[in-house]
């Protein structure tokens, strides 16, 4: 097994290697986001709605391919960005914060609070609206990672990683008890809620996202100003209490930021968690240890794989539209098992 | 459809056993006795600690043994300190056993909580039957409906409670074991999904959306494990790679499943979802019996495994040296684990919490130095068979048993672990 | 002290013993005897490949070429249970069971010797109490080892692996972290086992204690052994400064003339 000392890695290369895929990714990052105007379930053909996208005449008078574009891929594109975005960095604050590389963004309660919330508001609030139900999702994962942090950061050892775990996963299998409890007593709103928990980003549309905006950049903000800290209690939470930072708060800001970033990612997407996880196991394969460049490189990852599912999502069964989370899972999955195999994260010293 | 509930997460637990043994014991230090302590050291009578102590006093063989008296005249222990202090020793010839109080207490008190529990079951229904009325049926001396319910449909029912509650108890006692890792579970390895995907795929097939044969679900489960445990190079390999390769593993199958249910008319999705939450539901004999036949091959070996699988806890190079070979370990564990909790799930549905708090439980009755096979057994099917009567009286409308397991495990599993964190004074 | 191995055994013989990763190999061409009732150190640099080498030894690693006989047997040719009697190793950290008491994990050292029909015998009773008595720590028996001080914790590891009771036993580095009173405590119970006929191989860094117990010292640098031999006949200002790239002086213990060495300051 080729392990870090068998190579002349010194943080220059691995900085220089940072910089590169960062590159590499904004630019796949604006190619995706391109194709993700011009392809869809729809019969505009690309080449009619790149003539639109570069002004041409004709095709901006057409009003079924305006349709098409501005009205149904733009907003889908920008959701799937902004999810992208939103999962890569909660997962990769998150796991920091819980020192656990196997945590996902869903293990705060967000994902389970979520679809609680959305399964209330079918049953007992007639809400049936995507925008109702976006409204309920967010208000159930916000509430529930409430409950989680309170938890949390009471007691003696308040923030510490275990305790915020461990109250995630408890919350979060309690709800699930609930939601399955509602909704086998109810068929109308399984058969609802058996296609939001697919997760599907068809059918977004600006004006619901544009209230999100101020959510995702607080929750951004707060993770860039996390990455220090972060990185200091990736030492030990001795050599960062010694470094000035308080490991417990910094954990509990962190996953307040993870709340809400996960939590608009859930209301515009469904429960997507498995992108939370993927991300940034794949950035810190590509740049180790550096925490800024993980969390870039992790959100970026996660805005390209997300776009890249919602697109084939479209194409795969065309005309129809497959769910998104099934097509994350077939493109992520096997990259996972990959970057497992790949020895990088392996155990060191397991020789063959 | 609803991705399968996985437990809490498998690295959660950061200092999990044996995390504390390598912290600095500052406290006690200057209880050290001074100066070089050679053979010749400090030879004072042998402290009375510990409250085992009295118990293992009783030990009689050990009492007796000849040269503990003569050979060993400035012997400082007494040779029944020496007896691990929850057992007591039979010797016969060249043969010696321990047998193990503590436990044997354990499995003492637990085997009536878990008879009483299997009666209340069978007489626990939302219309409420009587004792007197269960037990006619159960003798056949009532009348025909009340025994047909009673022997047909109550008895078998429960009776598979328990085996899939023994048989998840175990398998999640082996895989936290396995992992060092009091919150690893069985599902993480793709049991749950295997077995879903499997019974998606006949209720597919079927325009009722009836859940096809029973083995379909011990078969998925055990044909996902064994794909995540190819994927990850083999079962000796590092614990921690099989866990990340079982999530990418197990999240692709369950998104077949999903893909498969999506496609589905609601009739087929709710009779896949309520087996998905995990229920008994009309389990008769006809599952019954073979699940039975394959526990009583599979937890005899689990037993039988139980005395290595301590050499687990330490770290490999010590337990290697103690003469264990690591890799067969591991994959003879896993690959018990992997059975156990596939038939259990496949019989039963993916039960939440039953494989996570079993041992946990059953760890905390019988005492930390051992590994609790038996407890945890007993402890899951108590469980089972007590969430499948809950389900059955506390709602009109029945409750499977996944909901109770569900709803209750959550709070159960902050109370233990909350506690266990005040009282050690871990983080 | 601890029962004397009746039957003189062999000891412990190395042959052209090669181990490492694919593409980087640790130990290279080690040859090694030691006889019954020797103490033999090993010292060198960081990374010099003495942990692999003893590690390889106790057939925890697979050596690339060469063989290791311990009590005259290829350990290779048994299984790692035939091995736990004849070798046992006290890793550098080792790692012990959440809770276990000192007679706890002593008695786990017993472990190769029990079986389904042999759970506790006489023998093993006897040699838990022997190996509590050599170490000093009977009147610990009862304690919880994560509540012991290092020093007292490290010669429970000790007890359990002289429980044992294997011809050859092998530490890696059992004096680190202790202090100056602790490590001559752990190095006069290293010559007792000794003395009842056991071969100890140890993985020692400071040169000066390795010096004074040790019966033959092993010098190993990049995986090769550079010097090999009674310590007052290897240790000289050549021999540091090959190994640790260090002017030193080399100084004779009054009484024995055991080698000390003294470092000059760098530059």
């Amino acid at each position: 097994m080729k392990s870090g000392s068998g190579r002349p890695t010194g943080p220059p290369v691995r900085g220089r290697a940072a910089v590169f895929a960062t590159a590499a990714l904004l630019v796949l990052l604006l190619v995706l986001c391109l194709l993700s105007l011009l392809i869809g379930t729809g019969s505009s053909s690309p080449a009619r709605a790149f003539a639109y996208l570069t002004g041409d005449a004709a095709a901006r008078a057409d009003p079924q391919l305006r349709l098409a574009v501005v009205d149904v891929r733009l907003p889908r594109t920008l959701a799937a960005v902004m999810v992208g975005l939103c999962l890569g960095t909660a997962g990769c604050l998150l796991q920091a914060a819980t020192r656990n590389p196997l945590a996902e963004t869903g293990l705060l309660g967000v994902n389970s609070g979520a679809a609680f919330a959305v399964v209330v508001g079918l049953t007992f609030f007639g809400a049936s609206s995507p925008t109702a139900l976006l409204v309920w999702a967010l208000a159930g994962g916000m509430a529930a990672s409430a409950v989680v942090l309170l938890l949390a950061a009471s007691g003696r050892a308040a923030g510490s990683p275990l305790r915020l775990v461990l109250a995630g996963s408890a919350l979060g299998a309690t709800f699930h008890g609930m939601t399955s409890y509602v909704l086998l007593g109810t068929q109308s709103t399984f058969d609802v809620y058996r296609y939001w928990t697919i997760g599907s980003l068809a059918g977004v549309r600006t004006s619901e996202l544009l209230p999100l905006l101020p959510l995702v950049a607080v929750g951004l903000a707060v993770a860039l100003g996390c990455a220090r800290p972060l990185a200091a209690l990736g030492l030990g939470d001795d050599s960062a209490r010694s470094l000035g930072h308080h490991p417990g708060r910094v954990r509990l800001v962190v996953a307040g930021a993870v709340s809400l970033l996960a939590g608009c990612a859930v209301a515009v997407a469904g429960p997507i968690a498995f992108l939370g996880l993927l991300a940034p196991y794949a950035a810190r394969a590509v740049v180790g240890a550096s925490m800024s460049g993980q969390l870039v490189l992790s959100a970026l990852i996660a805005a390209d794989v997300m776009i890249v599912a919602d697109l084939l999502a479209r194409v795969v069964i065309r005309p129809w539209e497959a769910p998104v989370s099934v097509l994350l899972a077939f493109v992520g999955g096997p990259l996972l098992v990959w970057i497992a195999r790949s020895s990088r994260l392996s155990t060191a010293g397991a020789a063959s | 459809m609803t991705p399968p509930a996985r437990g809490p997460h498998p690295a959660a637990d950061p200092q999990a056993p044996g995390g504390e043994a390598t912290a600095p014991a500052a406290p006690r230090a200057e209880s050290e006795p001074a100066g070089p302590t050679g053979p010749t050291g400090p030879t004072g009578p042998a402290r009375p600690t510990g409250p085992a102590r009295p118990e293992a006093v009783t030990a009689p063989e050990a009492v007796t043994a000849p040269e503990a008296v003569t050979a060993r005249a400035d012997a400082t222990v007494p040779a029944a300190a020496l007896v691990p202090e929850d057992s007591v020793v039979l010797r016969g010839g060249t043969f010696s056993w321990l047998f193990p109080r503590r436990g044997a207490l354990v499995a003492a008190l637990l085997v009536p909580v878990l008879v009483v529990l299997v009666a209340l079951a069978v007489m626990a229904s939302s219309t409420g039957m009587s004792p007197r009325d269960t037990l006619s049926g159960l003798l056949g001396t009532g009348d025909p409906g009340t025994v047909m319910i009673v022997r047909d449909f109550r008895l078998p029912r429960v009776c598979v409670g328990v085996m899939v509650g023994a048989a998840l108890g175990v398998a999640g006692c082996l895989t936290q074991t396995l992992a060092g890792n009091r919150l690893a579970t069985p599902d993480l390895i793709g049991v749950n999904e295997g077995a879903t995907a499997a019974v998606v795929a006949t209720a597919a097939g079927s325009s009722t959306g009836m859940v096809g044969d029973w083995w379909l679900g011990p078969l998925g489960a055990v044909a996902a494990a064994v794909l995540v445990v190819l994927c990850a190079g083999g079962a000796g390999s590092a614990g921690y790679r099989v866990l990340v390769v079982g999530i990418g593993v197990s999240t692709v199958i369950g998104a077949m499943g999903d893909l498969v249910m999506s496609r589905e008319n609601d009739n087929t999705a709710g009779g896949v979802f309520l087996w998905a939450v995990g229920s008994l539901s009309g389990r008769d004999w006809h599952v019954g019996t073979p699940l039975l036949i394959v526990l009583l091959f599979l937890l005899p070996l689990a037993l039988a495994a139980g005395h290595r699988l301590q050499l687990l806890r330490f770290d490999d190079d010590t337990a290697a040296c103690l003469g264990v070979d690591l890799r067969r370990l591991r994959a003879a564990a896993l690959a018990l684990a992997v059975a156990l909790a596939g038939v259990a799930v496949g019989v039963g549905g993916p039960i939440a919490f039953v494989a996570l708090a079993a041992p946990i439980v059953a760890g905390r009755l019988s005492g930390p130095t051992r590994v609790p096979v038996t407890g945890s057994a007993l402890t899951g099917a108590a469980l089972i068979t007590a969430a499948d009567a809950l389900g059955r009286v506390v709602a009109p409308v029945e409750l499977p048993v996944g909901v109770v397991t569900s709803v209750l495990g959550g709070p159960f599993l902050l109370w233990v672990l909350f506690r266990t964190d005040s009282t050690t004074g871990k983080a | 002290m601890t029962t004397p191995m009746t039957d003189a055994h062999p000891g412990l013989q190395v042959r052209g013993l090669h181990a490492g990763y694919p593409g980087r190999p640790v130990v290279q061409d080690v040859d090694l005897s030691v006889p019954a009732g020797h103490v033999a150190a090993v010292v060198g640099p960081n990374g010099c490949g003495k942990s692999t080498l003893l590690r390889t030894i106790a057939r925890l690693h697979r050596p690339t070429r060469g063989a290791v006989l311990a009590d005259g047997t290829d350990i290779w040719k048994l299984t790692q249970r035939q091995v736990a009697h004849c070798v046992a190793l006290l890793p550098q950290s080792p790692r012990a069971p959440e809770a276990v008491t000192v007679a706890g994990l002593v008695r786990y050292g017993r472990h190769p010797h029990q079986g389904l029909l042999r759970q506790w015998s006489r023998e093993d009773e006897r040699a838990v109490r022997d190996a509590l008595e050599a170490t000093g720590t009977t009147a610990l028996a009862g304690e919880r080892l994560d509540r012991l001080s290092g020093g007292q914790r490290q010669r429970c590891w000790l007890a359990m692996v002289l429980a044992q009771h294997t011809p050859v036993v092998l530490l890696d580095e059992p004096t680190s972290a202790l202090d100056l009173g602790h490590v001559v405590d752990v190095l006069t119970l290293v010559r007792q086992v000794a003395a009842a006929g056991r071969t100890v191989v140890m993985v020692l860094h400071d040169l000066a204690s390795a010096a004074r117990y040790a019966d033959t010292l092993i010098a190993m640098k990049d995986g090769r052994v550079v010097a090999q031999g009674p310590p007052q006949e290897i240790v000289d200002e050549a021999l540091v400064k090959e190994l640790y790239d260090l002017e030193a002086d080399i100084l004779r213990a009054p009484g024995d003339a055991c080698p000390v060495v003294v470092p000059r300051a760098r530059g």
